[in-house]
C-alpha cells in the first residue's frame, strides 16, 4: 500500500483528507507542524507527500533535502493563481481547493507511478 | 506752453478730442490735463523739468478730458528755443487708448492664465518639442526642483535623466504627431522617490514654426496601491473560503460513500462534519458582510437601554453550549443599564471569549471582567493563552489580522476588526493587554448615560 503524509494547518481539512485517501486505498498519515514533518518522514518513509502551499518554503526546504528530493510533492493551495507560480514553489504538481476529487485521484496515481 | 507750463495755444484736434473750449484753456497751468493721482505724485512737474534739462521728454500718460473721462496718450514734448522768440514747449499727442485697452485686457487675461495654472493641483507643464520648458504651475516645479541645484528651471533635462522612459515616449509623440498622448507610468522623482502617474500630452499649436505641448499629470499611487490591497484581500478572502468548501467537498464524497455501504453511523458523522463547514463558511461570509458594511458605515445601531448583567450571562451561555469544557469566571457587575445595541455589544463579547478560547492554549479557564467608571463600563476578558508579542499588538483590531502563531487557527481575521467598528460605533473603545506565553486580556468600553438599574 502507497504512503502519504498530508501537511496542512487545518486540522478539519487534514482528517478528511486522510479518511478520503484512506478510502482511496492509500496509507495516509497527517501533520499541522512542519517541525516534526522531517521526523515522521524519516519514520513513515511515505511515496507522497501532499502540502499547503501556505507552509511558506517547506516545499523547496524538502526539495533541497538530498534525502527528501526523491519523493514527490503534490502541493495543494485554496489561491487562485497561474500554473508557473505553484511549478515555481518546486512542488512536482499541484491542485487547487476546492477539490475535483477525480482530479486529485489521477493526480496522486501519476506522482505515484512516476517515482 | 511757456517754459513754466502754462497753456499758450491749443490746435482744433486737440479742443475737438478733449472737448475744452479754447478760453477755458488758454492760460491755465498744464497740470490740470493730469489725473489728481499723477498731479500729486509730482508727474508734471518731473516732465517740465526734463524738457528744460533734455531739450525732449517722452511719456505715456493719461489725459483728463473736460468731461472727467481720460484718454491713454502718448506724449511727446520738445523745447523749442529759437532767436528772437521766447522759448516755449511743443506738447504733440498721440492717443494711444485702445493699444493700452488691449495691453490691460492681455494682462489681465494672462494674470487669470496663472491663476488656473496656480490653481490646478495636478502638476502642469509646457514644454516644447526640444524638452524647454515654456511654463510651468507651481506644482510641477515643487515636484521636480527640489533635490535638485537647478535654479534656473527651464528644461526637463533632469527629468528626463531619471525618466527615459517619459522621454522616449514624448519625443516619439512629438516626432510621429500623435497630438493627444495618454499613458501611465511610474516617475522617478529627484529625491528617489517613485511615484505612479497618469499623464496626457497635447499639442498646444500656438506656433507652428515652434509648436508646443501641455503636459498634464495626475498621480495615482494611492488609487494603484488601493487597487493591489484590494486584489491581496479578495485574493485572501477566497483562499480562506476554499478551505472549509473543500472539505464540504470531501465530507459529501465520504458521505455518498459511507451511504453506498450502508454505514449510517459513519455517514451520519460525515453529514455532521460537512454541516459544521457549512456554519464556518455561513459565519466567515456574515463577517465579511458586516465589515463591508461597517467599512462603509452603513451598519444599523439598534439603540435601546439594556442590562448588561442580563446581557452578558446570555453571551456566556451560548459560549458555554458550544465549549462545555471551558470554564468563564465573571468578576464584578454592572450597576447601570447601557445604551446600545444589544445585539451588537453581544456579538463583540461572544468574539472576545470565543477568541480565548480558541487561544487558550490548553488552559480551560477563562474571565470575564466587569469595571464601571465615572464615564463608562468596562468589560474584559482574560485568557491563560499564547500572548501577542508586542510588536503585533497594535494590529490585533485591524482588518484581515492574525498574528504570526495563530496562523493555524481557523478564521478571517474580521472578527476584532467587527469588535472595534461596532465598539466605536457606540462611541466607546477597544484595547489590548499581552504578554507572549502569558495570555492576553482584552478590553472594550461603552460610555454610560448612568440610568440606575431596575433591580
Amino acid at each position: 500500500m502507497k504512503k502519504i503524509i498530508v501537511v496542512n494547518n487545518d486540522i478539519d481539512s487534514m482528517s478528511l483528507l486522510q479518511t478520503w485517501l484512506k478510502r482511496n486505498g492509500f496509507n495516509a498519515l497527517y501533520t499541522g507542524n512542519a517541525e516534526n514533518l522531517r521526523t515522521l518522514i524519516e519514520d513513515f518513509k511515505p511515496d507522497l507527500l501532499i502540502i499547503d502551499i501556505m507552509q511558506n518554503g517547506l516545499v523547496e526546504e524538502l526539495k533541497n533535502d538530498p534525502l527528501i528530493t526523491h519523493i514527490p510533492v503534490l502541493v495543494m493551495t485554496g489561491y487562485t493563481i497561474p500554473r508557473e507560480q505553484a511549478v515555481a514553489s518546486k512542488g512536482d504538481d499541484f491542485i487547487q481547493k476546492p477539490f475535483d476529487l477525480p482530479d486529485l485521484k489521477k493526480k496522486v496515481d501519476t506522482l505515484l507511478r512516476l517515482h | 506752453m511757456n517754459t513754466e507750463g502754462i497753456i499758450q495755444e491749443v490746435n482744433s484736434s486737440f479742443i475737438e478730442f478733449f472737448g475744452y473750449e479754447r478760453q477755458e484753456i488758454i492760460q491755465k497751468p498744464f497740470t490740470i490735463l493730469f489725473t489728481l493721482e499723477d498731479q500729486l505724485s509730482g508727474r508734471p512737474e518731473e516732465e517740465l523739468e526734463k524738457v528744460k534739462k533734455n531739450g525732449q521728454a517722452n511719456d505715456n500718460n493719461y489725459i483728463v478730458h473736460k468731461n472727467k473721462r481720460t484718454t491713454w496718450v502718448s506724449g511727446e514734448s520738445v523745447l523749442v528755443d529759437v532767436s528772437g522768440k521766447e522759448p516755449h514747449i511743443l506738447k504733440l499727442i498721440q492717443n494711444i487708448d485702445v493699444q493700452k485697452n488691449h495691453e490691460i485686457s492681455l494682462a489681465k487675461l494672462n494674470e487669470f492664465n496663472e491663476r488656473i495654472l496656480k490653481s490646478i493641483y495636478d502638476p502642469v507643464v509646457v514644454i516644447d518639442r526640444y524638452g524647454q520648458i515654456v511654463k510651468a504651475n507651481e506644482s510641477f516645479r515643487s515636484l521636480f526642483q527640489q533635490g535638485t541645484d537647478q535654479t534656473d528651471f527651464n528644461s526637463m533635462k533632469e527629468i528626463f535623466r531619471l525618466n527615459p522612459l517619459l522621454e522616449k515616449l514624448l519625443t516619439h509623440s512629438f516626432q510621429s504627431g500623435d497630438n493627444d498622448l495618454q499613458d501611465e507610468m511610474e516617475i522617478l522623482l529627484p529625491d528617489g522617490v517613485k511615484r505612479m502617474y497618469s499623464f496626457s500630452c497635447r499639442l498646444l499649436n500656438l506656433d507652428e514654426i515652434n509648436p508646443v505641448y501641455l503636459v498634464v499629470m495626475h498621480d495615482i499611487t494611492m488609487i494603484r496601491e488601493s487597487e493591489k490591497q484590494r486584489e491581496d484581500i479578495i485574493g485572501f478572502v477566497a483562499h480562506e473560503l476554499r478551505n472549509p468548501l473543500s472539505n464540504i467537498v470531501l465530507c459529501n464524497d465520504l458521505l455518498g460513500e459511507t451511504l453506498k455501504e450502508g454505514n449510517m453511523e459513519e455517514a451520519l458523522e460525515f453529514l455532521t462534519r460537512s454541516q459544521n463547514n457549512v456554519m464556518r463558511l455561513s459565519k466567515m461570509i456574515g463577517e465579511l458582510y458586516d465589515a463591508t458594511k461597517l467599512e462603509s458605515g452603513h451598519i444599523r445601531i439598534d439603540a435601546r437601554m439594556f442590562n448588561m448583567n442580563d446581557m452578558l450571562k446570555e453571551a456566556i451561555d451560548s459560549i458555554k453550549e458550544l465549549q462545555p469544557d471551558y470554564k468563564i469566571h465573571v468578576t464584578g457587575t454592572a450597576v447601570y443599564d447601557v445604551w446600545g445595541d444589544r445585539y451588537r455589544i453581544m456579538q463583540v463579547v461572544t468574539n472576545y471569549l470565543a477568541n480565548g478560547i480558541k487561544y487558550s492554549d490548553g488552559s480551560r479557564d477563562i474571565d470575564l471582567m466587569i469595571k464601571e467608571t465615572e464615564q463608562d463600563v468596562i468589560i474584559s476578558v482574560r485568557d491563560q493563552g499564547l500572548g501577542i508579542s508586542r510588536e503585533q499588538q497594535p494590529f490585533v483590531f485591524d482588518r484581515f489580522f492574525r498574528a504570526e502563531k495563530t496562523k493555524n487557527f481557523e478564521g478571517i481575521g474580521l472578527g476584532l476588526y467587527l469588535c472595534k467598528k461596532i465598539v466605536q460605533s457606540h462611541k466607546g473603545r477597544v484595547w489590548v493587554e499581552s504578554k507572549e506565553g502569558k495570555g492576553s486580556v482584552f478590553y472594550f468600553s461603552i460610555p454610560l448615560t448612568k440610568n440606575e438599574s431596575v433591580p
